[in-house]
This record gives structure tokens, C-alpha cells and sequence, in this order.
């Protein structure tokens, strides 16, 4: 069996996404927030262990919103390989909440109009 | 045990000219070294113990930067008498009381961190000191049991005290404050559903809300600060990283057996995961005047534990509805027994009167777990049958511990090989069962890890096939069945040559019997003589199952010496592996086995 390579880049760049949308995100601490945080901390643990040695080619993330951080950062993880649940543990419990996260952003943008 | 420990920190006080330090922090953590090692000799100390967090904070306060050296009184008399107490106690002295003596200790170790506080003039060290301090004073005054936020909480703070000399890197600045984003809305969720249950007065819990907020704003304005895409990380600064990673995805692992109330209790004796430490270290002005209010709120409830009142679920009615959370990984109720987690960091090397701790919880919780309250073997025997239960629970985290210590040699041994998974399973379960079986007296405590690396190279020979069970390997094809066509059936009276042969067989088991060391010799003959495991294990002051193993292995030995002795070494059938008994044997005769102590009574049956 040959090893799966770890997308270390992307990792990087869905710890930075999250890290934006964490920081655009108002003083409201709601269950989305909780949500996001609890993304975060996953993606900073995965930073950690699979550190990439390069910067993270993020274009402009001051424009982006929450959402827009988010939705990135779940293309990021839907682009990676399945298999490697073996070695991210936390991989399946990440798409969970980004995507649960990306719904609630969603249908509270739908609600204010 | 405790009287020198008294008299020199008497000293300390009235002595007109005491001993004096150039470098109080230097003293400082040899003492809290001591106590470690006195505390480590009560029993196997898990992360969130009192002792263990002062440890960690002791370690922070000693890493801040540009700390000018404290000229003191010399702590060098108190080391010098907790180092003995602690050897003492390592060394067996009798401790009736193992509880009764933690606590003395915590008293000890927490007037003894008061005082260095109060003779440091750094304040950022003095944080650190309060730290350890309110540990040690929520453990005195209000002690809870163990639970998993305040395993997650002692790890942040070992991951603060990590990245103490690294904080003006930006990249740890950057996960400090998110990290502690995260540990400030967990807060948040628990005083306003606290607040809501009335478990906490309003007064209180809106205090606590406006400076969790106040923190929250200042985090934001640091990480504004900090530009993602420009971060570099060395080496050094991935394994604080690490720390760190691991602290936040502990913290944000919820418990489904965890109270609210035992979790809210959590962070506010942590002061909300060291808020004080936290604002220190991301230097962000706009955050001194929260992390202040949120220190002393938390004192106040350390202080005051009836701040927060326990509310059963049913209690809270409509208007005590808790705030929907959302759904964190929630971790089953564990099955009986629970599983343990370990206490150490996986791969921490335990000396020998570590190991030998180890060994005896291990051996005190199996005998608490099938002792018969009416008749207990002598090993529990004076301890309140009320405490058997946590023996129980302190001889699972030991075995644990042990086993923790060494699991990364599984890891070493199967990178990058097929069916790794599976083999690292099947160490793990090797090695538990290695971590009960392994007896100092007979191998030394020293020993350990190698006798775990030989357990490992056993699994790794044996290997597992695809489907991840365990092969059988034989050393050879088995004897084929003789045909006894031609042959006629052999008389059942035993003719002369049967008689010497058995006369011959007699005189060379009895041999081989003398040649076992003391420790096997005792239990086989005892065996020998008709006794039960049972009876052995009684009369010799060990569990059933120490009896049965060491009869095990004295079998084993008698069959090799005999084998050897006829020049027919597969004149036996071999039983337990051959690799494993051929190990076993080298790894005796390497290192020669320590005697046991004689049993205290053996009366004659």
C-alpha cells in the first residue's frame, strides 16, 4: 500500500480561511459560532501536524465574508481524498460542520433578506 | 514524614540569618521538582492533578523572559527534606493513608508557592505562580472530582507554559488567541446557560459576560494584527504549535457523562483557561482590563464555590431552559469498566521508582477488584474498604500509564508497513497485558521498556494477516501420527524400564525445581504439594493472578531445563510461543533475576 500524500498546503489554507472567518465574525456567539469554532480548532490541529513549509497563496482574504471563508474552505476539504480519514481522524467531523456551517450562514442570509 | 519538611520552612520564616538564593526561580523549581516526585510516589498523578498543574505553572513563570534573579531565603532545606520524604515513600515506607497524605501535600505545596509568590516582583511570573496557587486552593477547598474539560484545561495551560519563550512569533500569537477565542465562547455558552438555570447570581454571570465579550474584541484586534498568508513556522514553533492544536481539540471535546455544572466549575478554576497568562503573552493592551476582571471573578468563585449552584435538568423549567448548543462531538458514556486515558504524555520515560509506583497501584487495584470484602488478601488488608473501588480505578490509569510510556515503539516498528493499523492494535493489546504482567521484584522496575520492546518484536515476528488477526507461526510440521498396524498394543503394567525411566524423570524435575530462583521455586512446590493459586497467592502476600503467573513461568523454565538436559529441546511440546519463551530466557539470563523478598508468612500445610 502506498502512502496517501497529505494536502498540506490546503490544510494551511483552510486553517487560514478559518481563521478569517473566525475573526469577521461579530461578538454574537451563537450555535454557528460554535460551530466554526469548533471547525477551527480542528484546522489548527491539522496546521499543526502536517505543517507546509510554503506561504499560503490566499488572494485578497480581507474581501471575502464569512461565508465566502467558509464555502472556500469547504471546497478545499471536499477536495480532499476520502482515505485519508485514516491519518486525519478529525476529517470526517470537519466536513460535518462546514457544511453544517455553510446551511445556518446561508438560511441566515436568506432571512435578512 | 512531614515534621523536617515543617521545620525548614519554619526556618524560612524566623530564622535571623537564613541561607540565602541568588536565584529564588532556580530554588524554586528543584522544590517543586520534590514535590512531584513526593507526589508521583502516592500514585500515578494525572494531568489535571493540583501538583501537576503547579508543575506546568512553575515552568511558565521559570520561561518569562528578561526576569531579573531573586535574591531569598534558600528553599535548599525544604527541597533537601521533601526529596527524602519522597524517597522514603518510593522506598515502600508503609502509607496507610495515600488520600490523607495527598492532601497534607497539596496544604504544603500551596503555602510554599504563596510564599514564592509573594518573593517574586515579576508580574508576569507572579501570574504564573497565582496559577499553580489557585489550582492548589481550588483543590483544598473545593475539591471536585476529575473531569474532561479540566484534562483539556491542564493541557492548554502546559501548552501556554510551551510557548512562553516563543510568544512574540506571530504564529503562536496567532493560536493562542484562537484557541483562546474558542475557550472564551465555550465560557460564554456555559454562564448564559447558567445564568438561565439561575445557577449563577446575575449580578455575577453579567460580569463575567461583559469581560468575556471585552476579551473576545481584544483577541479579534491581535489576530487583525497578524497577517495569515505571511506565516512561517520553524521547527520549534510546529511542536508548540502542536501543544497547542491538541489543548484547543481537547477542550472542545465534550463528555456527555460531564455535568454543566462540573464544566462551568472547570473553567472558572482554570480562571477561564488562564486569561491573565493569555493576556500577558498576545500583549494586546485593550485586553489587560478583561483578563484583570476575569481573574478576580474566578477568585472569587474559588473563594466562594457556592457562587455556583448545582441545578438538576428538571429544575430549570421553562424559564431554565438551557441555551441550544450545538452539537460538539459528544463522547458516549463510557462502557464499565471506562476506558482510561493516559496520565502522561505517550513516550515519557518512567524511572524505576516510577515503574515501581506503577507496579504497585496495578497490583493493589487488581486485588481491590476481586477481593472478597469478608476475607481480604493481605495486600488491601487496612485499607477502608470504601477506597477499594478508587484503587480499582488508580491500578487501570497505572497500567495505562505504563503502557502509554511505551507505546511509541509500536509506532516506531510499524511506520510504512502493511496492515500497520492492525498491528499497532494488536501491540497495544500485547502490551497491556504485558503492563500486568511484568513484576519488578523478579525483573527490575528498571526494566520495563525492554521488556515491552521484547513484547513489541514478539507481536511484530507473529505479524497479523489481511484481515487483521493474529498468525499462527509453528516452528515446524507437527510429529505425524505412527501407525500402530503392525505393532501390538503395549501392555498398560509399567515393566522395569518404566520404573528407572520414572525414577530418572523424578530425580531430574526435582533438579530442575532446585535451580529456579526463590521467587518461582516457593509457589511451584507449594503447587506441587496440592495448594490452589488461590491458597498460594494467600500465604504469599500477592494477587491470583501474580500466583498464577509466576507458576507459569516456573513450569516453563522446569520443561526447558529438562529438555535441555535429555539434548531433545523438541522432545517437549512447546505451549507458549518459542520466540517468546527464547527471549524471555535471554533476557533473564542478561540481566539475572533480582530476588524477590522472601513472603512474609508461609505457614506449613
Amino acid at each position: 500500500m502506498t502512502a496517501r500524500p497529505m494536502p498540506t498546503d490546503s490544510i494551511a489554507k483552510v486553517d487560514l480561511l478559518l481563521g478569517q472567518a473566525i475573526l469577521l465574525g461579530t461578538d454574537d456567539w451563537n450555535d454557528t459560532t460554535a460551530n466554526l469554532h469548533e471547525a477551527m480548532g480542528i484546522a489548527l490541529l491539522m496546521a499543526a501536524q502536517h505543517p507546509t513549509g510554503e506561504p499560503v497563496d490566499l488572494p485578497e482574504p480581507n474581501q471575502l465574508s464569512v461565508l465566502g471563508c467558509v464555502e472556500d474552505a469547504l471546497r478545499e476539504v471536499q477536495n480532499w481524498d476520502l482515505a485519508l480519514a485514516a491519518d486525519l481522524p478529525d476529517l470526517a467531523r470537519l466536513r460535518v460542520l462546514l457544511t453544517d456551517t455553510r446551511r445556518d450562514l446561508l438560511v441566515a442570509n436568506a432571512s435578512q433578506g | 514524614m512531614w515534621d523536617a519538611v515543617r521545620r525548614e520552612f519554619t526556618r524560612c520564616h524566623w530564622d535571623a540569618a537564613p541561607p540565602l538564593t541568588l536565584d529564588l526561580m532556580s530554588d524554586w523549581m528543584r522544590t517543586v521538582h520534590s514535590l512531584t516526585a513526593l507526589r508521583r510516589a502516592f500514585g500515578p498523578v494525572p494531568p489535571d492533578d493540583p501538583i501537576a498543574l503547579l508543575a506546568t505553572a512553575t515552568m511558565g513563570a521559570a520561561r518569562v523572559p528578561d526576569v531579573s534573579p531573586v535574591l531569598a531565603p534558600s528553599l535548599q532545606g525544604v527541597d533537601a527534606a521533601l526529596a527524602e520524604a519522597a524517597r522514603r515513600v518510593s522506598a515502600g515506607s508503609h502509607v496507610v493513608d495515600r488520600q490523607g497524605e495527598q492532601a497534607t501535600l497539596n496544604q504544603v505545596a500551596y503555602e510554599l508557592v504563596h510564599w514564592v509568590r509573594v518573593h517574586t516582583p515579576d508580574q508576569r511570573a507572579k501570574a504564573w505562580l497565582q496559577a499553580g496557587e489557585t489550582a492548589l486552593d481550588s483543590a483544598i477547598h473545593a475539591p471536585a472530582v476529575r473531569s474532561t474539560i479540566g484534562v483539556g484545561l491542564a493541557a492548554w495551560q502546559e501548552a501556554l507554559a510551551a510557548v512562553q519563550p516563543l510568544h512574540e512569533t506571530a504564529i503562536v500569537r496567532r493560536s493562542v488567541a484562537l484557541g483562546h477565542l474558542m475557550l472564551l465562547r465555550e465560557a460564554q455558552a456555559m454562564v448564559s446557560e447558567a445564568r438561565g438555570r439561575g445557577m449563577l447570581p446575575e449580578s455575577y454571570a453579567d460580569a463575567v459576560l461583559d469581560n468575556l465579550r471585552g476579551l473576545a474584541g481584544a483577541h479579534h484586534a491581535t489576530l487583525r494584527q497578524i497577517d495569515g498568508r505571511q506565516l512561517g513556522a520553524s521547527r520549534v514553533d510546529q511542536a508548540v504549535m502542536l501543544k497547542v492544536g491538541v489543548a484547543v481539540r481537547q477542550m472542545t471535546t465534550r463528555d456527555a457523562a460531564e455535568t454543566p455544572h462540573a464544566r462551568l466549575a472547570g473553567l472558572l478554576r482554570s480562571r477561564f483557561g488562564q486569561a491573565v497568562l493569555v493576556g500577558h503573552l498576545i500583549q494586546q493592551p485593550s485586553a489587560r482590563t478583561a483578563t484583570e476582571a476575569l481573574g478576580r471573578l474566578a477568585l472569587e468563585y474559588v473563594a466562594n464555590p457556592t457562587l455556583l449552584r448545582s441545578v438538576e435538568p428538571s429544575e430549570g423549567g421553562d424559564g431554565g431552559r438551557p441555551t441550544p448548543r450545538a452539537a460538539a462531538p459528544v463522547r458516549e458514556a463510557a462502557p464499565t469498566p471506562p476506558l482510561t486515558e493516559p496520565s502522561i504524555q505517550p513516550g515519557t520515560v518512567l524511572d524505576g521508582a516510577a515503574v515501581q509506583a506503577h507496579c504497585r497501584a496495578r497490583d493493589l487495584g487488581v486485588a481491590a477488584a476481586s477481593v472478597d470484602p469478608g476475607n481480604p488478601p493481605e495486600l488491601v488488608r487496612g485499607i477502608d474498604p470504601s477506597r477499594w473501588p478508587q484503587l480499582v480505578v488508580e491500578g487501570r490509569q497505572a497500567v495505562t500509564d505504563l503502557v502509554a510510556s511505551v507505546i511509541p515503539m509500536a509506532y516506531a516498528q510499524t511506520r510504512g508497513l502493511t496492515n500497520a493499523a492492525d498491528l499497532r492494535g494488536q501491540m497495544f493489546v500485547e502490551l497491556m497485558g504485558a503492563a500486568y504482567r511484568f513484576d519488578p521484584s523478579i525483573i527490575g522496575p528498571e526494566r520495563w521498556p525492554m521488556y515491552a520492546w521484547m513484547t513489541v518484536k514478539h507481536t511484530l515476528w507473529r505479524g497479523v494477516d489481511d484481515s487483521g488477526v493474529v498468525r499462527k507461526r509453528i516452528r515446524g510440521p507437527r510429529p505425524t501420527a505412527v501407525s500402530m498396524d503392525q505393532w501390538d498394543p503395549p501392555s498398560t503394567n509399567p515393566g522395569p524400564s518404566d520404573i528407572i525411566e520414572q525414577r530418572d524423570s523424578i530425580s531430574l524435575l526435582a533438579r530442575a525445581v532446585e535451580l529456579l530462583p526463590t521467587a518461582l521455586r516457593g509457589p511451584l512446590e507449594e503447587s506441587m504439594r496440592g495448594s490452589t493459586t488461590k491458597t498460594i497467592a494467600e500465604d504469599a502476600g500477592y494477587s491470583e493472578s501474580t500466583a498464577r503467573r509466576r507458576l507459569h513461568e516456573a513450569r516453563d523454565l522446569v520443561k526447558a531445563e529438562i529438555a535441555g538436559w535429555e539434548g531433545n529441546p523438541s522432545g517437549y511440546e512447546i505451549v507458549t510461543d518459542p520466540v517468546l519463551d527464547r527471549a524471555q530466557r535471554l533476557f533473564e539470563q542478561s540481566f539475572g533475576p533480582v530476588s524477590a523478598p522472601e513472603p512474609r508468612h508461609r505457614p506449613a500445610r
